[in-house]
């Protein structure tokens, strides 16, 4: 129990670490200063000099990052510099749907995609199948997900959307699923499909070595000496065996989309989840929401670092590596 | 797939380039100003945008975006006539019922309201609720304040006190609907800045400070139902509006304006195509200009602008401060590639003198570019001259110098920025282009702090009239050191120039004010702290179904004014 | 030596490594290739320019044919010496720009995968080797590179550094200074590679040699250089390839959001950048840069697969 205190504690100060320095890169870039973009163009030095009382900018840093931190957490009534009156908070959680809905359709994907590729590969490892679908992983590994968007875009908006092919496919953009269903998976299944591409890729490949090792342990021989079929020895017992690596890779990597690494996909497919908030804050260097975004995903990624460590702590002693992707 | 907003880009001006087609329903329309019984009447509006333009306050945003917008939702006193051509560029009455009288001292403006105005809540619209919202243009810190009201007397109080702003120079008498606008000193272009947005009339209870997505009651024939900046906002039709004045502010063809935002530029055009949406905001992406020119022809519709690129020369900085530079840059920029970067001679031309075309003032000579001089200028650019730009910079003694040039971080304009480097490389510099935010870069380049040398900036006009290029630019009190808002970002200050502006400003005659501005312009380019470049047009694309396209030099296309039925 | 020639043996290292050194040579190559064979300058716009092929003399901006007269089109790709893959909005080369685009991208992931790669060691070492609090701090430091988004921390370097350089002791690095993209990826990645180092060193370091080692009393830095590193020394091998495939990968994502190498230095990122204004019209453009993008990968990850078979068997295709 204290072990589990302790690693939150230490979450804990890995996000005021974040925010510390999100707040210190912004006021330290020449040019950031808010004040005449908040004024509108043109003002003059008196309207810009009540702005910068107004809003706080002539006090010291330090308490300019205390009563920040106290509107983005404690009033929850901290505003966008940009868009004047747009409470950010509120904004960060109406984005959200939209990544979950990106980013669970593309997990269900990619490991369902994975599970059948590492099983079927692992049942007949080095055969032509095993060759062919790694090295297709290997390819959907070695995607830059941006590029593979625009050539789906070219593809499908463009070149070919006249086509029977793919006339389903509707405009950029993001379709509410209480607004239309249909239309909801319409507008989603493309960038499930490029988002889910690389980590099918890679989960493929995780979840074959894992059951590779699993195979040459005892009790799998054991159940393959009592003449189980070999499908049911990789479901019922070399699935189990494997699940732990597999589950916590899942979990860092889907915590890390969830919280805004999704931005490439999102730009590209002018989805308007949390990582485009981020990468529009970022743009606009509008420090509110930057500090919104940023801590957002942040959390998510402390949160799920820290859980894993403890269902390691708790299970196996050794650690593991997630990886990021856009 | 720049998700970059326009940032404080003023109201783009225009007037109609092309003929359009003279049909019997919108002469109607024009006469009345009445779409009740019209068989067009119905039907919602759907508008796309990349993203949205911050506060509602129609005292406080300064953002063409919502410019055009608040034009069929809010109103002022007098207005830019909501009519196709040159005759957008006039003012009318809106609120009032005649245009205000000027006393011969040019200090004293008096008018009176129309009796019958209501707002959208219903309340009737009373003399005390203009006083109020001249106040609350101190109040609320509205960007214009001290350089469009700032001739109001009282005005300087209410800038340094906000808080007990008072502002006797406005007052109005609720019985009689009388106001009057006393001034501290004569100011020629007063009622161009009564009719900008900043001079909306709200509730006089309106809360004196930024709206933010809080929507105020209207006057015009919509308003705001919701907004949220981040997926749209909806709009329908103000239950208490009837047609006050045709001209001024013309009842509405649709019952509903849905705008929607965060679709890229690309995405927008393939929507409109498609008939999702009717109509975009942003530039169109230089990739489909052509298929829309081929394949959407009668939806596509080709504007002009008042608005212009150009490159700012900062004057107190070196190689920037010899005028024999300026003038070389001048000399050796090829407007024509300018156009092109542009997307075409249909969208862009050549502009060798700091007033766009169509505005008085602007015929100017050029005094730059090939078979021109200082002594003998031509009456159009011809073409670049390196070799007389060399031979310049060769007497200047500033060869080999570094520069780096500030440009924004917009694709257009990040290619635009890749040419001048080339163009500053051969005339011998040692060139750095650096692109800065499009969030940051007026800011940044405005702030003599930052020590710019030279910058890529485009402007355009809030109303038309050549003060908004030359005296915004190269007035003196425009130039601020070490201040984010510092709008003259040369740092230009002469005063045979500015005894020029101040006499053109103040001139009522039309003519002999457009030659003292056309003077002013010359007196400007010879010393040429800045490189026009272009001036652009606006291409806008709309759906099949939209019908009526109604494009104001002012508000560009008119919402109120266009059909989907 | 052994693992060498298993790794010579091995077809799909082969091929890889061979197409990887073609890739790498015709990127070095690129200012020959521009010289003798476009015979053009991949970095000087050429809006207003012309180009003659069979003595017929053509506009490399082609104005569209349309009744508006709207849009002007860069001429496509010619399949031929000059314009092979057509000409950029600025009139410029595509395929001599994608050669020296590749040098950028090749030199900024490597260099930053190197950059990484040494910084992991040092610290995935001391964290493992060392444990307790050292092991504690530096863990979380990692986790905070780990939660701070990639493109925040990009874009808050480029933007700090638009007006003044940044200024670390006597250097001082301009925003279109390579190192800064070099630097902002190996941080990045650091934690990717760090870990496993961490785990390795630390499962070493309670081995019974170096325990051994430490009881006849040799020196932590004796340990670590003599027992400790030489253990890890294949694990760095096999992680290298892969690091270097992610660095570039984000280089070029970087770059696609404008955050990496700026104009007009092009890298793969920044040419597919250029590419989406066009992509409609001429999609070569940034097609043909993601396709070396792809290819280099793609053979940095088969090589990476190889390395970790012939090196350690045991662990088969773990990633």
């Amino acid at each position: 129990m204290r072990s589990v205190a302790l690693r939150l504690g230490q979450g804990a100060c890995v996000l005021v670490g974040i925010s510390m320095l999100v707040f210190a890169v912004f006021f330290a870039t020449p040019g950031a200063d808010p004040t005449a973009r908040i004024a509108g163009r043109g003002a003059s030095p008196q309207i810009l000099a009540r702005i910068r009382h107004d809003y706080g900018f002539d006090r010291a840093l330090p308490v300019q990052y205390i009563r920040m931190m106290d509107k983005l957490f404690v009033a929850r009534d901290l505003t966008s510099f940009v868009d004047h009156g747009e409470r950010v908070v509120p904004e960060v959680f109406a984005a959200a749907p939209v990544t979950l809905s990106l980013v669970g359709g593309a997990a269900i994907i990619w490991v369902g995609l994975s599970v059948l590729i590492g099983v079927v590969c692992a049942l007949w490892p080095n055969g032509i199948v095993d060759r062919v679908l790694m090295g297709l992983s290997v390819l959907l590994l070695s995607i830059p997900v941006f590029w593979l968007g625009e050539v789906v875009n070219l593809v499908t908006q463009s070149r070919y959307h006249d086509t029977m092919l793919f006339s389903w496919v509707p405009p950029l953009g993001y379709v509410p699923f209480l607004q239309s269903p249909s239309g909801w998976f319409r507008s989603l299944l493309l960038p499930w499909l490029v988002l889910s591409s690389s980590f099918a890729g890679l989960y493929a490949r995780v979840l074959r070595a894992e059951l590779m090792a699993a195979s040459g342990e005892d009790y799998m021989r054991t159940a393959r000496a009592k003449g189980l079929s070999p499908l049911r020895i990789m479901l019922n017992h070399g699935l189990r065996m494997s699940w732990l690596g597999f589950v916590s890779l899942f979990g860092l990597d889907v915590a890390q989309l969830i919280g805004g690494g999704a931005l490439l996909t999102e730009v590209v497919f002018a989805l308007p989840g949390v990582g485009h908030l981020t990468y529009r804050a970022l743009t606009d260097l509008d420090l509110p929401l930057i500090m919104a975004t940023v801590l957002y995903s942040a959390a998510f990624v402390v949160i799920a670092n820290a859980l894993v460590d403890l269902v390691y702590l708790a299970l196996d002693p050794r650690l593991r590596t997630g990886t990021r992707h856009g | 797939m720049s998700v970059l907003r326009a940032v404080a880009a003023g109201v783009l001006l225009s007037w109609t380039a092309g003929a359009w087609a003279a049909d019997p329903a919108s002469a109607a329309y024009d006469a009345t100003g009445e779409t009740r019984g019209s068989p067009h009447r119905g039907g919602t509006l759907r508008l796309t945008a990349d993203g949205s333009a911050g506060t509602l306050d129609p005292q406080i945003n300064y953002n063409t975006q919502y410019m055009q917008l608040f034009s069929c939702v809010y109103d002022q006193l007098v207005t830019y006539r909501k009519a196709r051509g040159r005759d957008g560029d006039t003012i009318v009455p809106d609120l009032v019922e005649a245009l205000p009288t000027v006393s011969p001292d040019g200090l004293t403006w008096t008018m009176r309201l129309r009796p019958n105005v209501l707002f959208s809540d219903g309340r009737t619209l009373r003399a005390q609720d203009v006083v109020a919202s001249f106040r609350r243009i101190f109040k609320v810190g509205s960007p214009t304040a001290k350089t469009y009201y700032g001739a109001i007397a009282g005005a300087d109080a209410c800038l340094d006190h906000p808080g007990t702003c008072t502002l006797p120079g406005v007052e109005g008498d609720d019985a009689t609907g009388a106001i009057t606008i006393r001034l501290s000193r004569p100011d020629g272009e007063f009622l161009q800045k009564l009719s900008f947005p900043h001079a909306t009339i709200l509730p006089a209870d309106t809360p004196t400070h930024d709206l933010g997505n809080t929507p105020a009651p209207t006057t015009g024939p919509y308003r705001i139902v919701s907004y949220d900046p981040n997926a749209g906002m909806m709009l329908d039709r103000n239950p208490h509006f009837h047609v006050f004045s045709a001209h001024a502010q013309p009842d509405g063809f649709v019952d509903a304006i849905d705008y929607r935002f965060g679709l890229s530029d690309e995405a927008q055009v393939s929507a409109v195509e498609r008939g999702v949406f009717d109509w975009m905001l942003d530039p169109k992406p230089a990739d489909r200009l052509g298929e829309l020119g081929a394949e959407h022809t009668a939806q596509t519709h080709i504007e002009r602008l008042f608005g212009m690129y150009y490159l700012s020369m900062n004057m107190h900085e070196k190689p920037f401060t010899s005028a024999l530079v300026r003038q070389a840059v001048n000399d050796a920029v090829d407007r024509h590639v300018m156009t092109i970067l542009a997307g075409g001679g249909a969208i862009a031309d050549p502009l060798c003198q700091m007033v766009p075309a169509g505005l008085p003032g602007s015929d100017a000579p050029c005094f730059y570019g090939r078979d021109a001089s200082l002594e003998h200028p031509r009456a159009a650019w011809a073409g670049p001259d390196m070799a007389r730009a060399r031979g310049l910079i060769a007497r200047s003694g500033e060869a080999g110098a570094h520069i780096t040039l500030v440009v924004s971080n917009r694709a257009s304009e990040l290619n635009m920025g890749v040419y001048i480097r080339n163009l500053l490389q051969s005339l011998g510099f040692v060139v750095d282009v650096r692109p800065v935010s499009e969030a940051l870069v007026l800011s940044y380049t405005q702030n003599s702090g930052n020590h710019i040398q030279i910058s890529l900036a485009r402007w355009f006009a809030d109303y038309p009239s050549a003060s908004n290029f030359l005296d915004d630019l190269f007035g003196c009190e425009n130039f601020v050191p070490n201040s984010d808002a510092s709008v003259n970002s040369s740092g230009f200050c002469d005063a045979h120039a500015q005894d020029l502006m101040t006499r053109a400003s103040l001139e009522h005659d039309p003519a002999r004010s457009a030659a003292l501005w056309a003077d002013a312009n010359a007196a400007i380019m010879r010393a040429a702290p800045a490189a026009p470049l272009i001036q652009m047009h606006l291409v806008d694309l709309v759906s099949a179904r939209l019908g009526n396209y109604f494009y104001t030099d002012l508000y560009h296309m008119l919402f109120s004014g266009v059909w989907v039925q | 030596m052994s693992a060498w020639r298993a790794l010579v043996r091995r077809l799909d290292a082969r091929i890889a490594a061979s197409v990887l050194a073609v890739m790498v040579v015709a990127c070095l190559a690129a200012p020959l290739y521009a010289a003798c064979v476009a015979r053009t300058d991949p970095f000087m716009s050429n809006i207003g320019g012309s180009f003659s092929e069979h003595g017929v003399t053509r506009d490399i901006m082609q104005p569209d044919d349309n009744p508006l007269h709207l849009g002007l089109t860069p001429i496509g790709p010619q399949w031929h010496a000059q314009y092979l893959l057509g000409a950029d909005g600025q009139g410029r080369d595509v395929a001599t720009r994608v050669l020296y685009g590749g040098r950028s991208s090749l030199l900024i992931a490597a260099a930053s995968a190197a950059l990484c790669m040494l910084g992991a060691s040092i610290l995935g070492i001391c964290a493992g080797y060392f444990g307790g609090w050292t092991d504690t701090l530096i863990s979380r430091l990692l986790d905070i590179f780990w939660a701070v988004p990639v493109y925040l921390f990009a874009i808050s370097i480029s933007i700090v550094t638009i007006s003044h350089a940044l200024r670390i002791g006597p250097f001082s690095i301009a925003a279109d200074n390579l190192l800064l993209p070099i630097g902002i990826i190996a941080t990045v990645y650091l934690p990717y590679a760090a870990r496993p180092i961490r785990a390795r060193a630390r499962s070493i370091a309670r081995t019974d040699y170096v325990l051994a080692a430490r009881g006849y009393g040799a020196s932590h830095s004796r340990v670590i250089l003599r027992e400790v590193l030489p253990n890890l020394w294949d694990l760095i091998v096999t992680l290298a390839p892969l690091v270097i495939a992610l660095t570039l990968l984000a280089e070029s994502a970087l770059s696609f959001l404008s955050l990496g190498v700026q104009a007009p230095a092009a890298s793969w990122g920044t040419i597919i950048l250029d590419g989406e204004g066009l992509l409609y019209r001429r999609p070569a453009i940034a097609i043909a840069p993601g396709i070396a993008i792809v290819t280099v990968v793609l053979c940095l990850n088969v090589l990476g697969d190889a390395l970790r078979a012939v090196l350690d068997p045991k662990a088969g295709g773990r990633v």
